[in-house]
């Protein structure tokens, strides 16, 4: 009898009902939530152990190891009984090695021992204690037992092949020997004489009726025999399970789930699997369950697992009206208060993407008044197990509902009676800070001054199970609103960097930042918002000097940089080289010794114009080598690194359509802008009487005139390219230099534009 | 490779059926008479734990010459507790497939599945996968030339799920291939998505929109969703064969957020039960607080059916039709069942069948 395997068929009965997926679902992100928490409120306030895996939770249970074994490990529990059952006369490791490792020839030799006295036995079973149990009688009976439980055994424990492919017979289709076990089992059980074997048989048996897939035959057996298990012991409750598996393969569901309420309610290690299978199916045999109830609490048991499973304020209503003091109650509230906070309280705290407009930080539209009405009456009532979690919860409701006044009431009704309860005392803090912030509408020093030690204590407690770090986010996120509803965007800025993406992009505010970041004395509440805010100094001045290149203005640029005693990080490859098709990695693979900085680059971009002022051969080579650098400080150039800094992002960090769609963030619009590049690359061409330059010049113009097109193709054109001016030109002028013949070898546009494919 | 001996374009006259309704139907029938091969494949899925053809389902079939039935063997997924890929729901034959129809095994395995699957444990996953599909069909005397993969893959699985798909291939014999199930987010980004390594894909027309409980919205189909993506379906570089929805499903609505989907309930369930109130067609509210169907209503949730009607699945075969080239393919109904054709006459799939001749 080893260790009871997972009760399967609580599963089972579940994943029968399981709707196949796939082709039917195709918008699978609705039901794709990772466990993301964006609760300020700890269901651990409760305390209660037990009732951890039903906390709300996006998945099934909460922070449940799914590893382990769903329908409990009674291997200590049953050792325990069966000491109990010797009236601890027989050693525990005695005892497991009877249950769990002898084999059916020891358990034969020992019964044999016991028959015939004198019957050879080997000395580690003569010293096993069980020999010196005084009642032989009793001894026999437990090792027939033991013996039918083993031969039993392979048909409860076997794993079935998971892809069916293995060598193995599933012994459950045996159907002949399961029905000879029976019989065997079923006379066993008749000559038994002691009570707590019996009710080990009757759960053999029902256990053997339900692998062998006589659901009928389960029930009635158990229904012939469940008065037998009068002992309240882990076995009473494992059979029970097993027949209200077969109750709900036979759809008769009202009875499968109060036998399950009555395992959830009895048996710890059985709860988990019990609620997963509780399932009413039709609203009729809910009532007939509840019907079936003998008392008040298993009636309320019941509502209780409504209570999890889909309704906890009218499960709530039910239990109260009959037992206020149930401890039923606390897992329904907190796991009522956490659904209900999941609509009040905005993810817009914890995913971006948060207004600039919003004065109030909670949805008090989205609380429902059934509940908070009920909550607060039997707060107010005071006769539940829990009376400190009440207060909690509805100082909590009362916060989200702008009353703080209230809040204020039903905190500290918490904290009082909180005594030696630091996470209630320290939830009912949380929430004092979430109103100190809510309050305000217009911080001033004072607040500031309080709001600091609150927001650090938020940072750096380390009460487990409080959920203080969300509440942190959640602070940091509310104040940056409360700031910049109050136009002050430098604090907004800093305490969420992500609120206002254009925030650089205005000079004033940028210049504000740097004053802050400058200012000598600073308050403690500068300082603190200072270390949230993720850019430096010297970052924000490279952005500003990034914005400077991209508006052409290189030598303010240069400027910019000097002011921030940096020359900027190499760029990856040469800025000044191209080709007919663009390759960055081929480009970055091979860069020019020593490469150049950024403001290098700009340095010689320059010079690059002052040379290309004129009408030489020189001036044209310069034009054409400043429109390479246009062209590659561009998003479709290989430097793109003039760009990328801290404050814009890298693109690295992004895959580049996500570029391309929210392009107008931060100021990236310029950068698809080849109108410069175009210009230079014209220039060049008339500059020069060179006819190979001149197709070179021509076609590069061309990549710019066709970037140009693709940023802004009409909707309805459907092909990959429209030629241009520079096609055309090229294949008027320049078809007979040596370049052009590269271009058709090379660009398969061109080669398209010209009819050759 | 009964069906896909050639890629050719079809030699007739492409019909644009700007006429009356009525023209319509006689050029589709005219032309689904005609000695020439038919462009179409009419297909159905079969997307059932039991196989069982009603006489109905039968019927059908038979009079609209269907000719391949893609028949969802088994799911895929990952099993938390063993830490593993393991099937699911897993199909039993009641019936035969009837002989005039072309079975296709298909496989729906959740994108969490690859998620979850450490890239050492592919191959043996897609061997498992052939095994299982091989048994089942040499149980039940399934001949097939084709096997499709359903899944709704993301470019953080790509890696995982084409290898897996490799690997499948290598399993198959001489004329037998692989196809996969392509989502419309799939051919727009196919650049982040990647493209299959299959030799033929399914393009699943329909759930293109999110599904809410706005009242104007159909998360079906919609013109307005589909449209969006029809602009790429030209140039996705697999053969693609076409399915278009015949289904309905109930959306489960709570305080205006989408609870769940209510699979094979429809409005005349919601319309028998008295604990309904209906304040407008497909829309129903809970009276008060009841389970049903094994689903737990609170008072005042709505519940908000959504349906295909005849005229919205021609209208989808009408928008996609345009947005095709022309070749030989299969043109598949989601789903074959009974209830649903109690609302389609045959002739309402004969027109969707032969908008793509």
């Amino acid at each position: 009898m080893k260790k009871a395997i997972s009760l399967k068929f609580f599963i089972v009965s579940i994943s029968l009902l399981l709707v196949v997926g796939g082709i039917g679902w195709a918008c699978a992100d609705l039901f794709d939530a990772d466990e993301v928490n964006y609760s300020l409120f700890s269901p651990e306030v409760i305390h209660n152990n037990d009732y951890r895996p039903f906390f709300r939770s996006f998945h099934a249970l909460y922070q449940y190891d799914h590893t382990g074994e769903c329908g409990g490990d009674f291997t200590q529990v049953n050792l325990k009984e069966w000491q109990e059952f010797f009236k601890n006369k027989v050693d525990t490791s005695d005892l497991s090695f009877l249950v769990y490792t002898a084999n059916l020839k020891t358990l034969d030799t020992l019964i044999f021992y016991f028959k015939k006295p004198g019957f050879p036995i080997s000395k580690s079973l003569k010293n096993n204690s069980l020999l010196t149990y005084p009642d032989k009688a009793v001894i026999t009976e437990f090792l027939y037992y033991l013996g039918f439980a083993k031969r039993c055994e392979p048909y409860a424990t076997y794993v079935d092949d998971l892809w069916g492919q293995g060598d193995k017979v599933n012994p459950r289709s045996q159907t002949t020997d399961i029905s000879r076990l029976l019989q065997r089992g079923e006379k066993a059980y008749f000559s038994a004489k002691n009570d707590y074997i019996w009710q080990r048989y009757v759960f053999q048996l029902v256990r053997m009726y339900f692998y062998g897939g006589n659901f009928d035959g389960c029930i009635d057996f158990y229904h012939a025999h469940n008065k037998e298990l009068l002992q309240n012991n882990s076995i009473k409750y494992r059979t029970m399970g097993y027949a209200a598996g077969a109750l709900f393969h036979t759809k008769r569901y009202s009875e499968a789930n109060y036998l399950y309420s009555l395992v959830y309610d009895n048996s710890p290690l059985l709860k988990v699997s019990a609620y997963l299978s509780f399932h009413p199916v039709e609203e009729a045999d809910w009532q007939e369950s509840l019907k079936m109830a003998r008392s008040v609490r298993e009636r309320n048991v019941l509502w209780h697992l409504l209570g999890i499973y889909a309704d906890p304020l009218r499960a709530m209503q039910e239990i109260y009206k009959t037992e206020p003091s149930s401890e039923l109650l606390d897992l329904l509230l907190v796991r009522a208060v956490n659904i209900e906070e999941e609509k009040f309280v905005a993810r817009r705290y914890f995913e971006g993407g948060a207004t600039n407009d919003s004065a109030v930080g909670f949805d008090k539209k989205n609380i429902n008044p059934k509940l908070f009405e009920f909550i607060r009456s039997v707060a107010d009532k005071g006769n539940t197990h829990k009376p400190c979690v009440w207060n909690l919860a509805a100082g909590y409701f009362y916060l989200a509902m702008s009353d703080y006044k209230k809040t204020d009431k039903y905190l500290d009704k918490a904290l009082t009676c909180s005594k030696n309860d630091t996470l209630v005392a320290k939830q009912a803090k949380l929430l004092q800070v979430a109103c100190h912030i809510e309050r305000t509408t217009k911080p001033d020093r004072k607040f500031e001054e309080k709001i600091v030690a609150e927001l650090n204590w938020l940072k750096d407690e380390k009460q487990p199970d409080l959920r203080n770090g969300n509440a942190y986010e959640w602070a940091l996120k509310r104040l940056s609103e409360i700031y910049f509803h109050n136009k002050e965007y430098v604090k907004s800025e800093c305490l969420d960097y992500l609120r206002d993406l254009t925030f650089y992009t205005d000079s004033v505010k940028a210049s504000k930042m740097i004053a802050l970041m400058d200012k000598p004395n600073k308050t403690e509440f500068e300082k603190f918002i200072l270390t949230c805010h993720p850019y430096k100094r010297s970052d924000i001045i490279e952005y500003q000097a990034v914005q400077l290149v991209y508006k052409n203005k290189l030598e303010d640029a240069i400027t910019r940089f000097n002011t921030n005693h940096v020359t900027g990080p190499a760029v990856p490859g040469d800025p000044f080289l191209i080709h007919i098709n663009d390759c960055h990695d081929c480009d970055h693979a091979n860069p020019p010794q020593p490469q150049y900085s950024k403001v290098a680059v700009l340095e010689r971009m320059v010079s690059l114009r002052r040379e290309a002022e004129g009408n030489s051969k020189v001036a044209a080579m310069s034009s054409f080598l400043l429109a390479n650098a246009y062209y590659n400080l561009t998003y479709f150039g290989n430097t793109r690194a003039m760009y990328e800094t801290s404050i814009i992002g890298f693109s690295s960090d992004y895959p580049y359509f996500d570029m391309y769609e929210f392009r107008p963030a931060k100021g990236l619009g310029v950068i698809f802008d080849c109108s410069l590049a175009e210009k230079y690359y014209r220039r060049a061409m008339e500059l020069s009487k060179d006819q190979e330059f001149k197709a070179k010049c021509c076609f590069m113009a061309a990549k710019c005139e066709q970037n140009k097109f693709f940023l802004n193709k009409p909707k309805e054109f459907k092909d990959d390219f429209r030629s241009g001016q520079y096609f055309n030109m090229l294949k008027t002028n320049y078809s007979k230099t040596r370049y052009y013949k590269e271009i058709i070898r090379e660009c398969g546009y061109f080669r398209t534009y010209l009819g050759m494919r | 490779m009964k069906f896909y001996t050639s890629n050719r374009l079809y030699p007739g006259s492409r019909k644009r059926f700007s006429g009356s309704f009525l023209a319509f139907i006689l050029v589709a029938v005219l032309f689904s008479n005609s000695c020439e091969k038919p462009k179409t494949i009419p297909s159905f899925y079969y997307w059932k734990t039991t196989f069982h053809l009603s006489l109905l389902e039968r019927d059908y079939l038979k009079r609209l010459n269907v000719k391949k039935l893609y028949v969802r063997l088994f799911d895929v997924t990952w099993d938390k507790s063993l830490q593993c890929a393991a099937p699911v729901g897993t199909i039993s034959f009641c019936d035969s497939v009837p002989s005039a129809l072309a079975p296709v095994p298909v496989v729906f395995i959740t994108n969490e599945t690859f998620l979850n699957s450490p890239p050492e444990t592919i191959p043996s996953l897609a061997n498992h996968v052939f095994e299982k599909i091989s048994g089942i069909c040499t149980q039940n005397h399934l001949q097939y030339k084709e096997i499709q993969i359903d899944c709704d893959w993301s470019d953080k699985t790509q890696a995982r799920y084409f290898e897996f798909l490799r690997r499948l291939s290598l399993r198959l014999s001489a004329g037998q291939y692989l196809s996969a199930t392509i989502r419309l987010h799939q051919v727009k980004y196919r650049q982040i998505t990647g493209v299959p390594p299959v030799k033929r894909g399914m393009l699943m027309f329909y759930n293109m929109g999110k599904i809410s409980a706005n009242k104007k919205s159909n998360s079906i189909y919609n013109e307005q969703d589909a449209g969006r993506y029809t602009q790429w379906i030209k140039h996705y570089p697999l053969p693609l064969d076409m399915a278009l929805p015949a289904f309905s499903w109930g959306i489960h609505v709570r305080d205006g957020r989408v609870m769940e989907l209510l699979n094979n309930l429809t409005s005349e369930d919601f319309l028998k039960n008295p604990l309904f109130g209906s304040t407008e067609p497909g829309y129903f509210k809970a009276k008060s607080s009841f389970f049903f169907r094994g689903f737990y209503f609170m008072q005042d949730d709505l519940v908000k059916i959504e349906q295909t009607s005849p005229r919205l699945t021609l209208a989808a075969a009408r928008q996609l039709e345009r947005s095709l080239n022309r070749a030989v393919r299969s043109v598949s109904i989601y789903h074959c069942d009974s209830l649903i054709f109690t609302r389609y006459e045959k002739s309402d799939f004969s027109k969707v069948f032969h908008c793509f001749h």
